[in-house]
Formats: structure tokens, sequence, C-alpha cells
């Protein structure tokens, strides 16, 4: 009891943490707010329904989500084979011959080492363009202390493309 | 610090890593966390109104930039709980007592204790008055008496004052008649 009380805590913490970014990824898949809460919602009961076996509650959402996501459009009788499109990750992708360079940035986002939160700061920010005040609100942190937090992980991702033979970013602007 | 950051936006919108989100939906998702919170925990069948009220204390205190655990916002509603029932219960008890108290004290019986006391009083005058009486008629009786023969006694000496002056006033006439005048001059 008191095991299972001390996992809806911490279940509820990674809730409270991860919900925006999660909804907002379904939301840019799906298009339609009801839909995306669902499916948001159907994610959190099969995490919390796992908690216990899962290591990286990040990594885990977003497959789980993309396992969903698939459900729904099936469910839904839509076209199954573009929905690869849908998710465009870096290595399926080809625009432009900028293959490579996407990878490269991708994992130089993913790699770095930060905590949870401030790789909720970088996902936030970085990828769903949130404005520094929401994501104070998020975490409960100053809105200060997320621009000082952003612009740090941002310099750390600078530094490993500089390791990557990427010296300076406008050379691929 | 800026132009790094602003560079590092370019970048990734050029390499179309980005999944926007507008202001409006931004504030629609903050909001509706908690909404689809319980509606999660109502599902799983873990919603309870001590938990809930924990979950508030965690995200209104994270408001506020003080970032605690939802095991410590437990910690802190528990002790909140135990100050206000021991508050409330000092406040209910000694207001009972007080109202005990009053209704202990009716307002007939204050007034018979008033009665009681006023005829109290009563009866002492009259047994002081009582005891009192008998010396203090005597001592009057004695004082009238006294002042009546007094009275008697100065009548007599004014008549008689008045019997000797008339005598003497005659007797004077008689001795200023009687006497030879001297031609010795007198000093």
């Amino acid at each position: 009891m008191k095991g299972s009380a001390r996992k809806l805590s911490i279940f509820t913490e990674a809730y409270m943490a991860y919900y925006p970014q999660i909804f907002n990824s379904i939301l840019a898949r799906v298009g339609d707010v009801d839909d995306a809460r669902d499916i948001c919602q159907e994610v959190f009961i099969i995490l919390y329904e796992k908690f216990d076996s899962v290591n990286n509650v990040r990594s885990w959402l977003y497959g789980t989500l993309k396992n969903v996501v698939y459900r729904y459009y099936a469910a839904k009788n839509r076209n199954i084979d573009n929905i690869d499109e849908l998710f465009d990750s870096a290595g399926l992708a080809f625009t432009n011959g900028f293959r490579d360079t996407r990878i490269i940035i991708n994992e130089a986002i993913e790699r770095i080492g930060c905590s949870d939160d401030e790789r909720i700061i970088l996902d936030l920010i970085a990828r769903h363009n949130f404005s520094y005040a929401n994501v104070a609100k998020i975490l409960g942190l100053t809105r200060r202390q997320v621009e000082y937090k952003y612009g740090q992980l941002v310099n750390c991702i600078l530094t490993c493309l500089k390791e990557k033979g990427i010296i300076d970013i406008a050379e691929l602007l | 610090m800026n132009g790094t950051v602003e560079q590092f936006k370019l970048l990734l919108e050029k390499y179309k890593l980005l999944e926007p989100v507008s202001l409006e939906q931004q504030d629609y998702i903050i909001q509706q966390r908690q909404a689809d919170l319980q509606a999660l925990l109502k599902k799983i069948g873990r919603y309870g109104v001590i938990f809930w009220l924990s979950i508030l204390i965690y995200s209104g205190l994270k408001k506020f930039g003080i970032t605690v655990t939802l095991i410590q916002s437990k910690i802190i509603l528990g002790i909140t709980a135990i100050t206000i029932a021991s508050g409330s219960g000092a406040g209910v008890y000694t207001g009972t007592k007080y109202i005990i108290k009053v209704l202990t004290k009716p307002k007939s019986e204050v007034e018979e204790k008033i009665e009681k006391q006023e005829d109290e009083h009563i009866n002492s005058i009259e047994k002081k008055s009582a005891q009192i009486m008998p010396s203090e008629v005597k001592k009057i009786e004695n004082k009238a008496t006294v002042t009546k023969d007094v009275q008697a006694e100065k009548k007599i000496e004014n008549n008689d004052k008045k019997d000797k002056d008339a005598g003497g006033k005659k007797k004077r006439r008689h001795e200023v008649e009687s006497e030879p005048v001297s031609d010795v001059p007198t000093l």
C-alpha cells in the first residue's frame, strides 16, 4: 500500500512535468484538441500501469505516444502508410539533402548531459516554441532562471556540434 | 548569449525540428493539465480528496517558485490539518466552556440572590436598630430631661438677675439720695 502510494506520487510528478510536451506532440500529429486529450490520457494510463518497469520516462512516453497515435489512425481508418511522415524522425526524413545535418543536430540535442527539468526546458522552448514565462509556470521556476538555463543548454549543444566538426552554426544557416 | 539562442532557433526552424504551439494553446495546455489529471486519477481509481489536496498544495507552491515533492506536500497537508484541527478544537472547547458558564448562571437565580441580599440587609438593619433602641431611647430621654432642667434653671437665674438688678437700682438710688454731698473733690 505504501509502495503504491509512493508510486502514485512519483507518477503524478512525472505527469505534471511531461504533460505539456506530450500533449503538444500528440496535438501536432492529430490536429484535434479533444482527440489529443484522449490520446494523452491513454498514454499516461499505460505509463501508470507499467510505471515500475519504466527507466527513462521521457523516452518511454515518446515511444508509447507513437504506438497510441498509430492505433488512433488505424481506428479512424486513415492511411497508415503516411503516418511515418507524421512522426518525421530525423533518420527517416530526407529534406533537400539536409538529412545528415538533421541527424547531427538531433543527436546533439538528445545527447547533452542535463537534468530532467533542463530536458523539459529544452523540449518546450526549442521544439514547441513555449515562452519562458509559460515554462517557468510549468516547472515552478522564475522566468530569468528558465532563460538562463536555456542559454546554458544552447551553449552545451553548440559545444557538442563543434566536437562533431560544426565550428560555427552560421555556416549551416 | 541572445545571439546564439536566436541562431539556434533559426537552425531548428531551417531543419524542421520544430513543433510550434501558439500562445493560446500553451495557456490552454497549462490550464487543462490539472483537470486532465483529475479525470485520469478517477479513471485509474486513485482519486481521493486528501491526495487531490496534496496535489493542489504541490502545484500552488510551484507557482510561488517553491519546488517540493508530492510526498513533502502530503506532509505539509498533514501538519496543516493537525494545526487546523487542534486550533478549531481549542476554539470549540473554550467556546462551549464559556457557554456552559453562562448557562449555569441563569438570570432568575441572580434576582433571587439580590432579593435575599436585600432581605438580609433589611433584617440586619432592623436587628441593629432593635439592639440600639433601649439605650438610645434612654439617652435621648435623659438628654431631654437635662435640657428641661437646664432651661428651668436658666429661667430662674434670669428672674433672679432681673430681680437683683431692679433691687440694686433701687438701693443705689436710695444710697445716692441718702449720702451727703462732700466738698472734697474726688480724684
